[in-house]
């Protein structure tokens, strides 16, 4: 199962949510629940909860450096309510307005060389699909494993020895 | 352009209302309004459109068209697709952004279409309902890191070898790093018994329309490249083949099937492709592609008929095709 946030990484656990009287579920990674989690807490905390209240852990039966001690976050959207501490590529925004509040990290991500480039001159994908590469997989093709063994040994001590060019 | 590895392509705008809090949120009524705003303003322009809108219907899409729902799609609140088979255009309302427009075609008609969802986005714009945006970040999406022109161009690529030498992985992630390109799963469970997968832009800030177009082909030229020297390689190079032995196994299966359940169709059908990728069996790639669309539930839907006899009618709708015959759903994608 795929994480309904992201999108990308599978999913790790399931959440159950109840609004309005429907309970809903979502698939989530890990990180993404992190995410959700962490920003739900800052929610909290910016409406006054105190950090235990939220963890729902009293405070008497957790040792204080155990407690999750979120700070406020650097922004909170006065439209929709969504706390904004930093940028990545799974940080949702709640509303247009949420982008006032990005923006600076925004522009720094979006430096010019970040559009979508075409390949370079030779048509090649990096990132170890050289000539090696693509004799081990003719090797595995045609089942000729002991060549493919080689192939993968001389694959590993490349890689070993420094990152392709 | 005519790649072997490619199935389809598609261009896709994403776009939100200025005064409407983004989707990935739970009040029903501003999203059923956003949700109303949209198909009413799609029905008065664009009439031929036809309003899905219980996750039932979606089931009824053909099977292309339901890959890019990406699994969940019925838990969500208040979405709606939209759809004209006749022009093969597609709006997807509160799936994320408030609306994705999207229109497909075949490989070579990329820039056609990315011209279409454009004229799309045209007549659903709303100077009363702005869509979100900003001088400096473009068109606001839910994602900030997906504003911009919100163009997505993508290709629709059956890659089984890449895939069966798990290459898919490593290339999905030099092209994230190198060109800004996605190359991801088609299937949204997670199982992916087509080894269809989706190429598209990662984002499109900063891009011109071009950049983006120039960027996903060029991908998908290369993907289809190393498929392409693989799967020769494979079924016409090697004497004792292996994957040539799973081809005519796929459709000697397919040709006496009496029972097909969409997952095993897709798997026998990812072999039957890349068989006919090869011209190793009577059978052209035109055909293959075109049987993708048995793959869909929706194909046989018919008014009254059991679901459960499904499987019985792709089988049937299969062994006529391979037979030479027809089928009344038969078309090309």
């Amino acid at each position: 199962m795929i994480c309904e946030v992201c999108r990308q990484r599978d999913a790790d656990i399931v959440f159950k949510t109840v609004t309005g009287g429907q309970v809903a579920t979502r698939a989530m990674c890990m990180k993404c629940a992190q995410n959700m989690q962490q920003e739900m807490m800052k929610m909290f905390v910016a409406l006054g909860f105190k950090p235990e209240q939220v963890s729902g852990v009293h405070q008497e039966e957790t040792s204080e450096a155990a407690l999750p001690k979120p700070e406020m976050p650097r922004f909170l959207c006065a439209h929709c309510g969504r706390p904004y501490d930093r940028l990545d590529e799974h940080t949702m925004a709640g509303c247009a307005h949420c982008y006032e509040a990005m923006a600076e990290d925004l522009a720094a991500q979006f430096a010019p060389d970040t559009a979508p480039k075409a390949a370079d001159s030779h048509g090649s994908v990096r990132g170890g699909h050289d000539e090696l590469n693509l004799r081990l997989m003719e090797a595995v093709i045609r089942e000729d494993f002991e060549l493919a063994a080689r192939l993968r040994d001389q694959l590993r001590t490349r890689d070993q020895e420094g990152p392709a060019e | 352009m005519k790649h072997p590895s490619i199935l389809t392509a598609q261009a896709m705008l994403r776009r939100n209302y200025q005064d409407l809090r983004f989707c990935p949120q739970d009040d029903a009524a501003e999203l059923a309004a956003g949700k109303r705003r949209a198909l009413d303003r799609l029905l008065e322009k664009r009439p031929a459109f036809e309003v899905l809108e219980a996750a039932e219907e979606w089931a009824d899409l053909p099977y292309e068209d339901t890959a890019l729902l990406n699994g969940g799609a019925e838990k969500l609140r208040e979405a709606a697709l939209a759809r004209d088979a006749e022009e093969n255009l597609l709006v997807a309302v509160n799936m994320g952004e408030h609306l994705q427009l999207m229109a497909r075609g075949a490989q070579s008609e990329a820039p056609l279409l990315v011209s279409r969802v454009r004229e799309l986005e045209g007549d659903l714009r709303d100077d009363a309902h702005p869509f979100a945006h900003s001088e400096r970040f473009g068109f606001l999406s839910y994602r900030p890191a997906l504003s911009g022109s919100g163009l997505h161009v993508s290709y629709l690529m059956h890659l089984p070898m890449l895939s069966f030498l798990r290459q898919i992985r490593p290339l999905a992630q030099a092209a994230r790093a190198g060109q800004g390109c996605l190359l991801q799963e088609a299937a949204p469970s997670g199982r992916n018994p087509s080894r269809l997968f989706i190429v598209s832009n990662l984002g499109s800030q900063g891009a011109q329309d071009l950049q983006v177009l120039q960027a996903v082909e060029s991908f998908a030229r290369q993907l289809d490249e190393k498929e392409g020297l693989l799967r020769e390689k494979a079924v016409n190079q090697t004497r004792h083949s292996a994957a040539l032995d799973q081809v005519w196994r796929a459709y000697g299966a397919l040709r006496h099937a009496r029972r097909l359940p969409a997952g095993d169709y897709l798997s026998l059908w990812s072999s039957l492709r890349l068989g006919a990728a090869a011209g190793a069996l009577p059978l052209s790639l035109k055909e293959a592609d075109a049987m993708l669309r048995l793959a869909g539930d929706g194909a046989f839907r018919e008014e009254g008929a059991d679901p459960k006899t499904i499987p019985f009618r792709r089988a049937d709708a299969v062994r006529r095709i391979l037979s030479g015959g027809n089928h009344a759903d038969f078309r090309e994608i």
